[in-house]
């Protein structure tokens, strides 16, 4: 269920990617917005240093201030003044009539802080005292704070703290969230995947969902179906062609036999008992082949001894008249002749008799087969090898890359040797095992099986 | 033997032809077909044969239903033919009783092999006697005749020979005849089998170490080799 999980984690990482960028977007914009603010407001560019420079005193002790000082203050609608150490007014440009020309200490630490009668102010150090700088009423805000470097810490922490939980809290629920559309979604992907795999589905048919698995339940049931009628239909044709392939078998080994008959005609009814057996082992190939690709054929699972069934299809071989050109090498391992399988003891044979059966079909000229039989830490091995023609490597490949009998009979050609090879790859797979394929041209062939475990 | 009876219950009427004419050109003599289930059931109610061989797919009454009537009156053997490969269908025949399973299409010698042998079994000649090379054995009294000497075998040895007896000619694998000796549990009595198969070849061979009768298949098994009887 691979990409279901991956596509569960794309969309959580993209959520949490959006809240991210949606974070990184309100820097921005806030930013923005200071800027704006600051960029577009009337803020007075009165620097008091530059009103500091102005004020001088002049030759006769007095305070004069030089050039343009009442028309920048004009400008701002501001006002100066400095008050020297006893808090009086020594000079003074544009102060308002209602202001006070003296100030106690009092007055000087409250409006160094706040207003002075409304005016925003502004105070900074003079060599004669102190300049205090006025901008007119209501043009600024001005704010006095003071808190203790402890509670500020701690507001600060808060802050973060607030910010990071509102963070986690976010992400918990997204990955929340996800996982609730992914525990109803990802049967429903399952099933699609199962369902395109040719298998059944049954989805409970209940929750928000349920129409989407009873439709999918739906789509399994009439693949599984067609499946099951194409079975039946291999399995009506292959019953249909038996009666009278017994009968031509039948016939034929008895004209063979038949003594009074002409050599050449007893030869010819060799011919069609030969061809007769050939179709036999292909239908029951093909209707065994149909029966486990749907899945329509019980294992009848028991305890195996491998080397014990190896025997006696062997035996089977050898006393079953096969011709002299062939000799069949039997070999087991002291460790292996213990080991035994779960498994189907008629199709295991079926496999094996396949594997021995193709080696002799495909070597007219006779070969050395060999069926060998080892247990190790991996499983059970079972070996089947000749030292025959061998086949070439294209023919290698697609007998390593034919999965499905329909596929092999695209090639049409290749059909009599590809359907044996494949139900003996269904059998194996039936149980759990693994099959490789050698050969090279001139170089024999072999086929190795390996079932997993091996009980000894 | 050549003169039990054979039954063919059997529709298809070429197949009948077929099967009547392996027997036939084999000795056989006493060969009667039936083309549905109740014209056996009628060839049954009049005499019982040695053995009927029986088709299982039968328009009016299909093979099964046919052998479980059979089978209440009577303890013939039979052969059931299938044109079903299905291991249920052959499950099914030997759970209602029958003797052996066929599945079509078949070989003529597999089927005539087949029925010699449940014919064999099941009506047992009155001296089982198994000539070898050197000796002959008697099966009724477990009793080995060689040179005029008559040498009586263990349980063990005769039920291996028994075994071997049974499928002369052919190979008995080394886990067949354990399961002889042992039942289900048959893994590691290899070399018990060995001990018992050199007491067998003392007792039957001319030259124990170069056995002619009981013979070492190499990797698989044994075979014995029987001379057939004379008449």
């Amino acid at each position: 269920m691979k990409p279901v999980e991956r596509f569960f984690r794309k969309y959580f990482l993209s959520m949490v990617g959006i809240i991210v960028l949606f974070l990184l977007l309100n820097v921005v914009l806030f930013f923005s917005v200071l800027i704006w603010a600051w960029q577009t407001s009337e803020t007075p560019d009165l620097s008091m240093s530059e009103i500091c420079d102005r004020i001088t005193l002049d030759g006769t002790g007095h305070l004069t201030a030089a050039g343009v000082l009442d028309e920048i203050l004009e400008e701002y609608h501001a006002w100066a003044m400095i008050l020297d150490d006893t808090g009086t007014v020594i000079f003074q440009s544009k102060l308002p009539e209602e202001l006070p020309r003296r100030y106690t200490a009092a007055d000087v630490a409250k409006f160094s802080r706040w207003y002075l009668g409304d005016y925003p102010v502004y105070v900074q150090e003079h060599p004669q005292g102190l300049l205090v700088v006025g901008g007119e009423k209501g043009s600024q805000a001005k704010y006095y704070f003071s808190v203790s470097e402890s509670y500020a810490r701690k507001l600060l922490v808060g802050l973060a703290a607030v910010f990071l939980t509102n963070i986690i809290v976010v992400v918990l629920l997204i990955w929340k969230n996800t996982r609730h559309v992914e525990k109803s979604v990802a049967p429903i992907l399952r099933g699609i995947e199962t369902v395109s795999s040719g298998h059944p589905v049954n989805l409970p048919e209940k929750g928000e969902l349920a129409e989407i698995n009873r439709q999918l339940n739906k789509a399994g049931a009439f693949i599984a179906k067609k499946d099951s009628a194409r079975a039946d239909w291999i399995s009506g044709v292959s019953h249909d062609v038996r009666t009278p392939l017994s009968v031509i078998l039948g016939f034929a080994g008895q004209l063979e036999d038949n003594q009074t008959l002409p050599a050449s005609a007893r030869e010819q009814a060799s011919y069609i008992r030969k061809q007769g057996e050939k179709l036999r082992s292909l239908i029951s190939d093909l209707n065994l082949t149909s029966r486990l690709e749907y899945s329509m054929q019980p294992l009848r699972m028991e305890k195996v001894y491998l080397v014990e069934l190896a025997r006696q299809v062997v035996c089977e071989f050898l006393d079953g008249g096969l011709d002299a050109r062939y000799q069949i090498v039997f070999d087991s391992s002291q460790e292996s002749e213990t080991a035994s399988i779960m498994g189907d003891e008629a199709l295991l044979k079926r496999a094996l008799y396949n594997l021995i059966q193709n080696s002799v079909i495909h070597n007219p000229k006779g070969c050395v087969i060999s069926v060998s039989v080892a247990r190790n830490e991996t499983g059970i091995t079972t070996t089947v090898s000749d030292d025959g023609i061998g086949v070439s490597a294209e023919k290698l490949e697609k007998l390593r890359a034919t999965a499905h009998h329909l596929e092999s009979t695209d090639e049409r050609l290749t059909l009599r040797h590809g359907l044996g090879v494949l139900l003996v790859r269904q059998i194996v797979e039936a149980h759990h095992g693994t099959m490789e394929i050698e050969s090279a041209p001139q170089n024999g062939y072999q086929t190795v099986l390996v079932f997993p475990g091996g009980e000894p | 033997m050549l003169d039990r009876e054979i039954l063919i219950v059997d529709d298809e009427k070429d197949l009948r032809t077929m099967i009547r004419s392996i027997f036939e050109s084999a000795g056989y003599t006493q060969i009667t077909a039936a083309a549905s289930g109740k014209e056996a059931l009628a060839v049954i109610a009049k005499k019982t044969p040695g053995i009927i061989i029986l088709d299982v797919m039968m328009p009016d009454m299909d093979g099964f239903e046919l052998l479980q009537e059979i089978r209440a009156v009577s303890k013939v053997p039979v052969l059931m033919l299938t044109a079903k490969g299905e291991a249920e269908d052959r499950f099914a025949g030997f759970e209602l009783g029958a003797d052996d399973y066929l599945v079509k299409p078949f070989l003529p010698k597999e089927l005539l092999l087949r029925v010699q042998a449940i014919l064999k079994r099941a009506y047992p000649e009155k001296e089982r006697v198994v000539t070898l090379n050197a000796a002959a054995v008697d099966l009724d009294r477990a009793e080995v005749i060689k040179e005029g000497q008559r040498t009586p075998l263990t349980a063990k040895e005769y039920s291996v020979f028994e075994k071997l007896a049974e499928n002369a000619g052919r190979i008995v694998t080394v886990g067949v005849l354990c399961q002889t000796l042992c039942g289900e549990i048959w893994q590691g009595y290899e070399t018990t089998l060995m001990t018992h198969i050199r007491h067998l070849r003392e007792k039957i061979e001319e030259n124990p170490s170069k056995p002619v009768s009981l013979l070492t298949v190499k990797g698989l098994g044994y075979k014995l080799l029987v001379k057939e009887p004379e008449k």
